[in-house]
């Protein structure tokens, strides 16, 4: 994307012109849509995690100080978005494991989506027993194809976290899907 | 290298993020280890397979048409205007050295305020009753005849207190007064 037109679009919509955040949804929203698909694993809240992004990431421009792309701070800001419907499912879910302790077969989670096939959905539900901080991280290498500087910045922890963070996911990842195969 | 340097390293040399020493080196030891090369396999397979279900599942996603009219109604309905960038990271610190600045003169203030009027050194010699801050204050400058006074006060002057000391010539010469420090705390 061209930096240099985002600067403008920024500046204007830090003067509250709505129209230049506008163009600025216009030009990020499939990209920030795909990356909430991800993460929250083709959830039908991904767009709203999306949106909610970029309306909080409007009020806090004033935040954004240009030492990074505009897409990895907005990101950054997803992922806020997303670890707080991450905490509210867990409560939601919790109560429900509560509420149905006698159901020997819980029905699966209702924003799941049905996978291509057999071996993406084995390979999503690997992915989906990750730990959160590392699924993110696994999400912006796959998807986003950040730089380890970049996912750093994005979020908001060192260089050194994000490589071992990575490295932990493939770890985890080789483990489970030699196990989901039987081997 | 050893294989557990060697394991390390393997995520980043799938991303190709190891300087080309380090990589030669991590390969080497791949191609001379079976079970390292083994878990490189592995790895390398578990992660492309994630990341074809990743962009599966996510690459073909599009928002509805409405989104951007979505987004700029939710701005609209919260009516938030974007912060500065200057005045936020400023207001904030004014605000921390103004509260310094009051808390630090508050007790400026109240020490100030409560020191007893001196005359030459003899914190003892106080006429008036002071208040139990100001009797707080004579012990805390180590005022022993006051001090003593005072427990002699509070024990009710019939406590007998520890023994005498065996050498009264070694006590040392602290010009005992058999003060009593008004306080009120009695």
């Amino acid at each position: 994307m061209d930096a240099a037109a985002d600067e403008a679009l920024i500046a204007a919509a830090r003067r509250g012109d709505r129209g230049a955040f506008g163009i600025l949804v216009e030009r990020y929203r499939d990209r920030l849509h795909r990356a909430a698909m991800g993460l929250t694993r083709g959830s039908a809240d991904a767009e709203d995690l999306a949106q909610e992004a970029f309306i909080r990431a409007f009020g806090g421009l004033g935040r954004f100080r240009g030492d990074c792309a505009f897409y990895t701070w907005l990101f950054g800001v997803l992922l806020n978005v997303y670890r707080r419907w991450m905490r509210r499912r867990a409560r939601v879910q919790q109560r429900v494991v509560h509420a149905e302790t006698d159901s020997a077969d819980p029905a699966p989670l209702p924003d799941r989506r049905a996978a291509a096939s057999d071996e993406l959905e084995r390979a999503l539900s690997v992915i989906d027993d990750l730990p959160p901080k590392l699924r993110e991280v696994l999400v912006l290498r796959h998807l986003e194809e950040m730089s380890y500087v970049e996912m750093a910045r994005a979020v908001g922890c060192r260089v050194g976290t994000v490589r071992s963070r990575l490295h932990r996911a493939r770890e985890l990842l080789a483990v489970r899907w030699r196990r989901a195969r039987g081997e | 290298m050893e294989c557990r340097e060697a394991r390390k390293n393997l995520s980043a040399l799938l991303d190709g993020a190891l300087d080309r020493g380090a990589a030669e080196a991590v390969r080497n030891h791949v191609g001379s280890c079976a079970a390292c090369a083994a878990a490189f396999e592995t790895m390398r397979a578990a992660d492309a397979d994630a990341r074809a279900a990743l962009r599966g599942m996510a690459g073909s996603a599009r928002p509805s048409g409405q989104f951007t009219a979505r987004v700029l109604a939710g701005i609209a309905r919260r009516g938030r205007a974007p912060a500065s960038t200057l005045w936020r990271p400023c207001v904030r610190r004014v605000a921390l050295v103004a509260a310094a600045v009051v808390i630090i003169g508050l007790g400026i203030w109240t020490i100030v305020s409560n020191l007893p009027e001196r005359e030459g050194d003899d914190v003892a010699e106080v006429d008036a009753q002071p208040t139990p801050r100001q009797t707080v204050i004579v012990l805390t400058t180590l005022d022993l005849p006051a001090f003593r006074g005072l427990v002699d006060e509070l024990l009710g002057n019939g406590f007998p207190g520890p023994p005498p000391e065996p050498e009264e010539a070694h006590r040392p010469q602290l010009n005992y007064a058999p003060t009593v420090v008004p306080t009120h705390w009695g």
